[in-house]
C-alpha cells in the first residue's frame, strides 16, 4: 500500500494502471488500443507534435503498473487493436506460461479477445512490459510501459524521498504524417522520455536534501542511451536484474541504458538549481530537423538568395523567381532555427528546443530538467531557477578583463603538453632519478626549446604583454582596441629556419612548425 | 528563319503577308469538341476527293448510257470496187456498201466494260468514304486522348506539383530536407509544366489532323478568342454540298 510500503513512484508525463483488491489479489485491467498522443504539446513558439500511436488504456506509453514484492497480481488484457497482440512482463519473474511471448508461452490475443495473466511478484525493482507479438511494429508504435515493484517491509527511513521513473523510446515520424513509421531501422527523428520530447517533458522536481531515485528503462527499437545528469555524481544501485551490492556500486555522471534494460540511480540532491538530464548522443537531443540536412557549415551563398527569389538577375541576365521564399540556412549550424518564426509543415517538430530563462534552449528530444530547490510548497513545477547573484556566467566586464590581462582580440596561445612539454622533456640526474622540473636541461635542439619557451611566455602573458600605455590611459574602458594586437612591431620566425620572418604568428612554410617571436 | 520561310512557301505568302507573328502561349483547350459521329457525316459531305470520286461515278454512268443508246445503230462501210479479169477481159467497177448487222455483236463487250468501270468507280468511292470515316475516327480519338492528357495534367498533376513544392519548401524551412531536394521539387514542377505545354501542343496538332480528315475547319468547341496566329484566312469555308446530287446512289457509305 502507498504510504505503508512505499512512496509512490512519480512518472513525469505518465500514468498508472488503477487496481482493486479482490480476495487479496490486486486486479488490473489493460486495454490495448490506438490512441492519439502528444509528443510535444503546443506552447510558446511551437505548435506541437501529435500522432496516432498504439498504447494502453488511452495513453502512450501504457500506464505503469505499481505493486509491492509478494503481491499476487491478476492482470486482464483486452485487445481493441485491429492486430493480434500479447503482453510480456519484461524482467519480472513469472511462470513460463505467463511470460506473454506470442506462440511460445501462449496463444496471441485476436482482436476483441481478453486474456488473464496472474502471478505472484517474487522480487522488487524496475521492470517493464511490452507487446511480444510483431514487436517491431507494436513496440515501434509505442506498446510499452513500466512495471514498478517496491520492496515489502522496507523501513520508512530507507525509502527515497523522490522516486522517479522514465521510459526511453525512439520514433520515426515524418513531418506532417499522422503515425510513426515502425519500419524504420536507423534514422529515428523523435527521441522521447515517457513518450515526450523536449520541450514537452515535465521536469523532475525535488527539494534540497531529498534522497532521489531515478529509474530509467529503455525500450527504443535500436538505440542505447547514455543518460547524463548535470550537477551530480550518482550511484547506479539497481538494474532490471536486481540490486547491485553496495560494494559493487561506483560513481557515475552518465548511466548507460541499453535497449531492453533498466537502470536505477540514486543521489542526494544537495545542490540547488536547474540541472539538465539528457541522452548524450547528440542526435538524440534534436527533434525532427537536421538529420537529413546536407552539410551547409561555412557555405557562402553570396547573391544566390536574391537570385533564386528573383530579386537579382541571374548569370544569364534573366530575372525570374525560382523559389520566391528561398533562404540559405545552416551555414553556422542549426541553433538559430528554433525561434526564427518561419513557416513549417503542419504537425512537425522542427525546433531544436524551446524558450528558456536566459535564452532559447537549443536542445530537444531526450532531454529533461532536474529542478532542485531550497524551498518548495509543493512538487509542482517551480519555474526557472533564480541563481544567486554572482553564480551565473555573464558577459565579461572590462575591469575583469584588465585585471586578468585578457585581450579579447589577442591570441591566448597554447601550452605544450606532449613530448615537448616540461614533463615530456624532463631529464634524469646522474643517479638515475628524475631531475627537478626547474633544472630541465635541453636535450633536444636548443632552437626547439627556445620555441617552447616562447610559447610559454606567450601563454603566461595572455598572448601579449600588457603595455604600460594601455594600463596608464585606460582610455578604452570596455575592450582593448585591436590596435594593441600582437602584430604591432613584433616579428615571428621559425626556430629551425631563421630566414623565415613573418609579421604574425602562424606556421613555418618550410617545416610546418609553429613560428616563435623573434627576439 | 528557315522554318518560317518554309511555312511561308507552304502557305503561299508573300509581301506584307510574311510579317505574321505567333503568340507567346498556345490557346487553352476549348471546352468541348464535336462528337465523333457527326464529324464522320461532315467529312463525307465535305471532302473534295470524295466529291471527285462521286463525279467519276456520274461520268462513268453517263458514258455507259451513251454506249447503250448507240449499240443498235448500224455501222456503215462505204467503199469503191474495181475488178479486172485478164482471161475473160472483163472489167468490173462499182461502189460497195457494207452494213454491220447486230446479229452477233450487239455491243455486249462495250456495255460490260462500261458496267465494270461504273462498278469500279462506285467501289472506289465506297472505299474512299470508308477510309475517310476511319481517318476521322482515328483523328478524333487522337484528339480526345490529347485533350484527356492535357486536362489531367492541368487538373491533377500541376496542382499536385505545386503542393509538392510548397510542402518541400516548408520542410526546407524546418531543415527536415536540404536545398537539393527543394531544387529537385522545383525542377519537377517545371517539368510538369513543360509536359502540360507539350500536351496542349499535341492537342492542337491533333485538331489540325482532324480538320484535314474532315476537309473543313472545326466549328464546334470553336477556336478561343486568343487565336493562335494572325494568319490570313487562307481557308474559306467550302461550299455547302448539294444533298440531292447523290440520290441515285443509295447504300453507299457516303450517305
Amino acid at each position: 500500500m502507498p504510504g505503508v510500503h512505499y512512496n509512490p513512484v512519480v512518472i513525469p508525463n505518465g500514468a498508472k494502471v488503477p487496481w482493486k483488491l479482490v480476495d487479496g489479489v490486486k486486479v488490473f485491467h489493460m486495454v490495448a488500443e490506438e490512441v492519439w498522443h502528444e509528443f510535444i504539446p503546443p506552447g510558446e513558439g511551437y505548435d506541437g507534435l501529435r500522432c496516432k500511436v498504439w498504447g494502453y488504456n488511452g495513453v502512450c506509453h501504457g500506464p505503469a503498473i505499481e505493486a509491492v514484492e509478494g503481491d499476487r497480481v491478476r492482470i486482464y488484457l483486452t485487445n481493441r487493436l485491429n492486430a493480434t497482440t500479447t503482453v510480456h512482463w519484461h524482467g519480472i519473474l513469472v511462470p513460463s506460461g505467463m511470460d506473454g511471448v506470442g506462440g511460445v508461452s501462449q496463444k496471441s490475443l485476436a482482436p476483441g479477445e481478453t486474456y488473464m495473466y496472474e502471478f505472484t511478484l517474487r522480487q522488487h525493482g524496475t521492470g517493464m512490459y511490452h507487446s511480444h507479438h510483431d514487436e517491431m511494429t507494436q513496440i515501434g508504435m509505442g506498446m510499452t510501459g513500466l512495471f514498478i515493484v517496491h520492496p515489502r517491509g522496507l523501513p520508512k527511513d530507507q525509502w527515497p524521498d523522490r522516486d522517479f521513473a522514465l521510459l526511453l523510446h525512439e520514433w520515426r515520424i515524418d513531418p506532417g504524417t499522422a503515425r510513426p513509421n515502425p519500419n524504420e531501422m536507423v534514422e529515428f527523428n523523435v527521441l522521447t522520455m515517457n513518450a515526450r520530447a523536449f520541450p514537452g517533458t515535465e521536469p523532475l522536481v525535488v527539494k534540497k536534501g531529498d534522497r532521489v531515485r531515478i529509474r530509467i528503462g529503455n525500450l527504443s527499437a535500436m538505440d542505447h542511451h547514455p543518460i547524463h545528469l548535470h550537477g551530480y555524481q550518482f550511484l547506479i544501485t539497481e538494474t532490471d536484474g536486481g540490486c547491485i551490492p553496495e560494494s559493487a556500486q561506483w560513481p557515475e555522471t552518465t548511466v548507460f541504458v541499453p535497449v531492453g534494460s533498466t537502470r536505477t540511480i540514486e543521489f542526494v540532491a544537495d545542490e540547488p538549481g536547474d540541472w539538465a538530464m539528457h541522452c548524450h548522443m547528440t542526435h538524440h537531443v534534436m527533434n525532427q530537423m537536421g538529420h537529413q540536412f546536407p552539410n551547409m557549415i561555412g557555405v557562402e551563398p553570396g547573391n544566390l538568395d536574391k537570385t533564386i527569389r528573383g530579386q537579382a538577375p541571374s548569370a544569364d541576365g534573366t530575372q525570374r523567381p525560382l523559389l520566391p521564399s528561398y533562404m540559405t540556412m545552416g551555414q553556422s549550424g542549426m541553433a538559430d532555427m528554433g525561434d526564427m518564426g518561419m513557416k513549417f509543415p503542419e504537425n512537425s517538430a522542427p525546433m531544436i528546443g524551446g524558450p528558456g530563462k536566459y535564452d532559447y534552449i537549443t536542445m530537444g528530444g531526450m532531454f529533461t530538467i532536474l529542478k532542485v530547490r531550497d524551498r518548495l510548497s509543493s512538487y509542482a513545477d517551480p519555474g526557472w531557477y533564480d541563481a544567486p547573484a554572482g553564480t551565473v556566467a555573464v558577459a565579461a566586464v572590462s575591469d575583469a578583463l584588465r585585471r586578468d590581462g585578457i585581450h579579447v582580440t589577442g591570441n591566448p596561445g597554447i601550452e605544450p603538453a606532449g613530448i615537448e612539454s616540461p614533463a615530456g622533456l624532463r631529464q634524469f640526474n646522474p643517479d638515475g632519478r628524475p631531475a627537478p622540473y626547474a633544472n630541465v636541461a635541453p636535450k633536444v635542439a636548443p632552437a626547439l626549446l627556445a620555441g617552447v619557451d616562447a610559447d610559454l611566455t606567450t601563454i603566461r602573458t595572455g598572448g601579449e604583454p600588457v603595455t604600460a600605455a594601455h594600463e596608464a590611459t585606460g582610455a578604452n574602458a570596455s575592450v582593448p582596441a585591436p590596435s594593441t594586437s600582437p602584430a604591432a612591431g613584433q616579428l615571428w620566425t621559425c626556430s629551425m629556419h631563421p630566414d623565415v620572418i613573418s609579421d604574425k604568428p602562424g606556421k613555418c612554410p618550410k617545416c610546418g612548425m609553429k613560428l616563435i617571436p623573434k627576439q | 528563319m528557315q522554318h518560317r520561310e518554309h511555312l511561308n512557301v507552304l502557305m503561299g505568302l508573300w509581301g506584307a503577308q510574311t510579317t505574321w507573328t505567333i503568340p507567346d502561349r498556345l490557346p487553352e483547350l476549348p471546352d468541348e469538341d464535336l462528337p465523333g459521329e457527326r464529324l464522320e457525316a461532315q467529312a463525307v459531305s465535305r471532302r473534295l476527293d470524295l466529291d471527285a470520286a462521286r463525279q467519276e461515278i456520274i461520268t462513268t454512268s453517263q458514258t455507259l448510257g451513251l454506249d447503250r443508246a448507240l449499240r443498235f445503230v448500224p455501222l456503215l462501210d462505204v467503199a469503191g470496187h474495181y475488178e479486172h479479169e485478164i482471161e475473160g477481159g472483163v472489167h468490173t467497177i462499182g461502189p460497195s456498201v457494207g452494213l454491220t448487222l447486230p446479229l452477233f455483236d450487239q455491243g455486249q463487250a462495250v456495255t460490260a466494260r462500261g458496267l465494270a468501270l461504273l462498278q469500279q468507280s462506285r467501289l472506289r468511292y465506297a472505299a474512299l468514304a470508308i477510309r475517310i470515316r476511319s481517318d476521322v475516327r482515328s483523328a478524333h480519338a487522337r484528339l480526345t486522348a490529347a485533350r484527356a492528357r492535357a486536362a489531367y495534367l492541368r487538373k491533377a498533376v500541376l496542382p499536385l506539383q505545386a503542393r509538392l513544392l510548397e510542402q518541400t519548401q516548408l520542410q526546407y524551412n524546418g531543415m527536415f530536407t536540404g536545398v537539393f531536394q527543394l531544387l529537385q521539387a522545383r525542377r519537377e514542377q517545371v517539368e510538369a509544366g513543360r509536359d502540360y505545354i507539350e500536351a496542349v501542343r499535341d492537342y492542337w496538332t491533333a485538331r489540325v489532323e482532324l480538320e484535314k480528315a474532315l476537309g473543313s475547319r472545326l466549328r464546334v468547341g470553336s477556336t478561343p478568342s486568343t487565336t493562335p496566329s494572325t494568319l490570313p484566312a487562307a481557308d474559306p469555308a467550302p461550299p455547302a454540298p448539294d444533298p440531292g446530287r447523290m440520290k441515285n446512289m443509295p447504300g453507299l457509305p457516303g450517305m
